[in-house]
This record gives C-alpha cells, sequence and structure tokens, in this order.
C-alpha cells in the first residue's frame, strides 16, 4: 500500500476537506475575524484532519502489507485464513471474516476431491485384481483345449491383460506415496520379461529381437521397468514397416547404464517429436492408425521420472526409432542420496 | 506327485486340476475353506498350490498354518500382485510365488524345479499318444521299445502337440511355445526343427506321425 495509492483512494473525502476549509475561511472572512484567527482556525480543522488521515493510513498499511506478505510466502495459499490475526479496523474484519469463509469452503473441497479420487483409485486397483481371476481362468481353459480358435481368443485375451496392466499403471502413477521396490536385476532379464509379454504379437509381426549384449547389472523395479519397455515394444510392433526388426543394446557409463531400443519403423517426423509425451498425443501417426490412444508414452514417461530413469525419443522419418532408457546407477543413487 | 490345489474360484480349479493332470500330477482340491489347511496336510499332497484371496481366512493364514506343521513346498499364486504381497509370501514361508494371469508353462516349470529340489529323486513325467512315449525329463521318445533322444526346441514342440492331442496347433502358437527359452526362433528354425523331429520320428518307425495341415498348423 502506497501514501499515492492511499490518498487517490481517499480523494473524495480530501475534496470535502477542502470545500469545507474554503468555505469555513469564507464564513469567518464574512463576520471579519481577524487573519490570525482565521489562520489558527484553519490550521486546526487541517490539522485534526491530517492526523486522522495519517493514523488510518499506518494502522492500514502494516496490516494489508502483512498480509500480502503472507499471501507470498505461504505454500498452501488455502490456509491463509486460517493464520490471519483479527485486524483492529471494521473493514478488515469483514474481510478477513469473509476470507476464512471462502478458505474453509475451499479446504472442504479440495478434501472431498482428493477422498473421491484416492477412493476411485483403490477402486480401480481392486477391480484389476478381480479382472484378472477371470482373465486367468479363461486362459487356463485355452492352455487345457489349444486349436487355431481357442488360440485366437488367447491372443486377444492377452491384448487385455496388457490394458488391464496399464489401468493398474496409471493408477499407480497418479499415487504420490507409492513407493518402488528397487532391486538387483539385469538389462537382459527386463528385456526378456518384456518380450514375452509380446512373443505373440511379435512372432505374428515376423518380428525378430536381437539383444546385443544386455548382461549388464542394474537396480530398478523390474515390475515397472519390464511395463515401459513393453509399451516401447508394442509401439515397435504397432508402427512397423516389413521385416520389423527390433535391436536392444547398453552402454556403461560411470554413473548410469543406457538401454537403446531400436526399431526400424515409419519413425516419427520431426515436428511430432518433442510431443510423443504428452498425454493423448497421437500426431501423425496416431490418425494414420487408429489404435493409438496417447497413453503409452505419457505412462512411460511420468513411471521413469518417479524412478529416476531418463526416457528419451531419437527418430529418423522412414528409417526407424531409438528409445533411450538411461538407469542411473546403484553407487550414484546412494551419492544422491536416494 | 500329487499337487494340492487351493483356491476358491471353482472354474480355475477345474482348469488347474486339467492342466496338471495331463502332465501326469495328480490333483486334490477341497471347498472346505474353514479346514483347508488341514484338508490339504491330510491329502498327503507333495506340493500345494495357494491363492491368497480365499473365505473365512486369506492365504497367508493358511500358509502360516500350514507351516507350522510341515515343510510342504508351496506356490502362492495370486492375482494381488503388489510388492507387498510378494514379499510376504516369501517371508511367512511360501516357496515361489506367481501372479494372475500366468502363464502356464511358467506355472509347469516352476512346480518341475520345486519338486525336482524337494524330493531330489522324481517319477519320470511321460506323456504317451498312439503309442509314442515322450519322458520329459529325459527328453526321449520311445516307440516299440526303439528309443531316440530329442534337442530341446524338438521336445517342446512335440510336448507341445502330444499334449494338445489331434488338435491343430497354428505354427506362431509352436513358436510362442518355443520363445519361452532364452533364444527367439524364427520361422526358418521352426522349419528345419519340424523336419528334423519328422526325420527322427521317421527314424523309430513313425514317418506320418507329425501332420501338417495346410494353411493351419501342425497335429499328431
Amino acid at each position: 500500500m502506497r501514501l499515492s495509492e492511499y490518498l487517490l483512494d481517499r480523494i473524495f473525502s480530501l475534496i470535502c476537506m477542502l470545500v469545507s476549509a474554503l468555505l469555513l475561511f469564507g464564513l469567518l472572512w464574512l463576520i471579519e475575524t481577524p487573519a490570525t484567527f482565521i489562520l489558527f482556525a484553519e490550521i486546526i480543522f487541517i490539522a485534526a484532519y491530517i492526523v486522522a488521515l495519517a493514523y488510518d493510513f499506518f494502522r492500514k498499511r502494516s496490516y494489508y502489507n502483512l498480509l500480502l506478505k503472507m499471501a507470498e510466502q505461504m505454500e498452501e495459499k488455502s490456509l491463509l485464513g486460517e493464520l490471519l490475526t483479527q485486524p483492529h479496523f471494521l473493514e478488515g474484519q469483514i474481510l478477513v471474516d469473509i476470507l476464512r469463509r471462502c478458505n474453509k469452503y475451499q479446504n472442504d473441497q479440495i478434501s472431498n476431491a482428493k477422498q473421491a479420487s484416492r477412493e476411485y483409485r483403490e477402486y480401480i486397483d481392486s477391480w484389476v485384481h478381480e479382472i484378472k481371476t477371470p482373465i486367468t481362468s479363461a486362459r487356463l481353459m485355452i492352455e487345457n483345449e489349444k486349436n487355431p480358435t481357442t488360440l485366437r481368443i488367447d491372443d486377444e485375451l492377452r491384448k487385455i491383460d496388457t490394458y488391464v496392466e496399464q489401468v493398474l499403471y496409471y493408477a499407480r502413477s497418479t499415487d504420490v506415496e507409492k513407493d518402488f521396490k528397487v532391486e538387483k536385476t539385469t538389462l537382459q532379464s527386463l528385456v526378456h520379461a518384456a518380450l514375452k509379454t509380446y512373443s505373440k504379437p511379435l512372432i505374428q509381426a515376423g518380428g525378430k529381437p536381437v539383444l546385443n549384449g544386455l548382461d549388464i547389472p542394474v537396480v530398478a523395479d523390474s515390475k515397472s521397468c519390464t511395463f515401459v519397455i513393453g509399451q516401447i515394444i508394442s509401439n515397435a510392433i504397432k508402427y512397423r514397416k516389413d521385416n520389423l526388426r527390433i535391436e536392444f543394446s547398453a552402454k556403461v557409463e560411470k554413473n548410469d547404464v543406457s538401454l537403446f531400443i531400436s526399431d526400424n519403423g515409419i519413425g516419427i517426423s520431426a515436428a511430432d517429436l518433442p510431443r510423443v509425451f504428452d498425454k493423448g498425443f497421437t500426431g501423425e501417426n496416431g490418425r494414420r492408425y487408429s489404435k493409438s490412444t496417447g497413453i503409452g508414452l505419457y505412462l512411460s514417461q511420468k513411471l521413469c521420472k518417479k524412478m529416476n530413469i531418463v526416457l528419451s525419443v531419437s527418430s529418423e522419418p522412414g528409417q526407424g526409432t531409438t528409445v533411450t532408457m538411461v538407469f542411473p546407477t546403484e553407487s550414484y543413487l546412494k551419492e544422491a542420496g536416494l | 506327485m500329487k499337487i494340492f490345489i487351493i483356491e476358491d474360484e471353482p472354474a480355475i480349479r477345474e482348469e488347474l486340476t486339467q492342466l496338471l493332470e495331463k502332465y501326469g500330477y495328480q490333483c486334490a482340491s477341497s471347498s472346505d475353506f474353514h479346514h483347508i489347511a488341514e484338508a490339504a496336510l491330510a491329502s498327503g499332497a507333495s506340493l500345494i498350490l495357494l491363492d491368497i484371496n480365499l473365505p473365512y481366512q486369506d492365504g497367508f493364514q493358511v500358509c502360516r498354518e500350514i507351516r507350522q506343521k510341515s515343510n510342504l513346498p508351496i506356490i502362492v499364486l495370486t492375482s494381488r500382485n503388489s510388492d507387498f504381497d510378494e514379499l510376504m509370501s516369501l517371508n511367512i514361508g511360501a516357496d515361489d510365488y506367481i501372479s494372475k494371469p500366468y502363464n502356464a508353462q511358467v506355472l509347469l516349470a516352476r512346480i518341475q524345479k520345486l519338486l525336482a529340489r524337494t524330493y531330489e529323486v522324481q517319477d519320470n513325467v511321460v506323456l504317451t499318444h498312439k503309442g509314442l512315449t515322450l519322458n520329459l525329463l529325459k527328453a526321449e521318445i520311445s516307440y516299440q521299445g526303439q528309443r531316440k533322444s530329442l534337442t530341446k526346441n524338438e521336445m517342446g514342440i512335440l510336448r507341445l502337440l502330444m499334449v494338445n492331442k489331434g488338435n491343430i496347433i497354428p505354427r506362431d502358437a509352436i513358436i510362442d511355445e518355443l520363445w519361452q527359452s532364452e533364444q527367439f526362433i524364427d520361422e526358418n528354425t521352426l522349419n528345419v526343427n519340424i523336419v528334423r523331429l519328422r526325420k527322427t520320428l521317421a527314424e523309430i518307425g513313425l514317418p506320418d506321425y507329425l501332420k501338417t495341415k495346410r494353411g493351419l498348423g501342425y497335429c499328431v
């Protein structure tokens, strides 16, 4: 609150004061009061007004400046109302009262929304576990009665299962406190697990996975990493040209281990490349292939960020795409205190 | 070898029983979940498959109860694939943990491994179809007294076809089955293996045992 702003705000009262000072001067002059008395009367009159104004200004300035400072520094701004001291002037009291009521309403709404989203997430979690039972029994039935028809049904069941997994990881990725089970594993076993999940579509696409020197130890959450690698494999299958080839290779550096997943598919145009991790972004390729949802890479990126894995994509349109996952090494994680 | 299945979903119980019996195991189960631990111990089974979500008490409780009296190998099968469940299962004495939906071959392999480790000597698991016997442990076929050994891939193909007696199995399903190993074989490797398998079968007097169904797949 600046003095000029304050005075501008009081412009009407100032004008009234000046007018009444002039009128007073006129009145006293008319009844032929000596000039010294007129001057004294005017000084008393104006001084009283200025003192009242100054008192009001300093009182309000100190209060509102404190309020502004608090609003700037607080992280949970919706708690502002709770922390305010009661001011000694009427407007401020009304303001604080309204603020408190608004904040209380806001906080109630926020906690309701949080509660609802937590309940929804829990429901999704239990739904995923329930749906797995019928999928399991259906797959066992097929295992006991394999023929061309049931095996095609099995392919569909596997697709359902991968979609269900995606739901599970989506629900988990929004969970702030979900911690990962980090364990010692190798790139080889992560890639193998992911390839097994997508073995059937890969074989049907005539794809050939090539694994080069993946016997490198990493510390990672195997389930989530397998899921991410699976999403990348599934993209490679979806956006393939003839003779699909997926090559997995690795590079060890001082603080990290990189896993490169390269395919020889249709690639991603330079315009689309920066946005592939955006939620719901399907781009040019997505419009050509109806099955794109724009969730897979978004979710992968989200999970990787939580696991301190750097996920990036480079691509040559028409030549292929390379996805890189950079795993921090155990010693580096320890040094960083993670 | 007898396997006791503790699973509350009747469909899964039934299908698991069928599957395991195909591979030469005996199965037992019970739907009395009040006294399921006693039933499992009384059945004389060599291994227990245990679900976690059960009526009356959860699988952890059952596992603990069994462990108090016996060291029978236990494999936990569950749809609750959280890390907590996995750790919990292993901490209270389960020997292995597989989450649903499990791959039947993986399940069979783990059962076999656990049984072999626990009992050291194991009965030979054999499949017989139209007079041909396949010994899964020795990777050996025999017909009218003649024996021949098979490679891992050849045995995988023959096992898949013999388990599904008479049904046509498409080529991609055979490749998928063989992918369970660490190598990723392709169409050409499959052709080579089929030819070699046919030759071996012909050598012991079964030249037309493995039939090709054009455009569909193979069957025995």
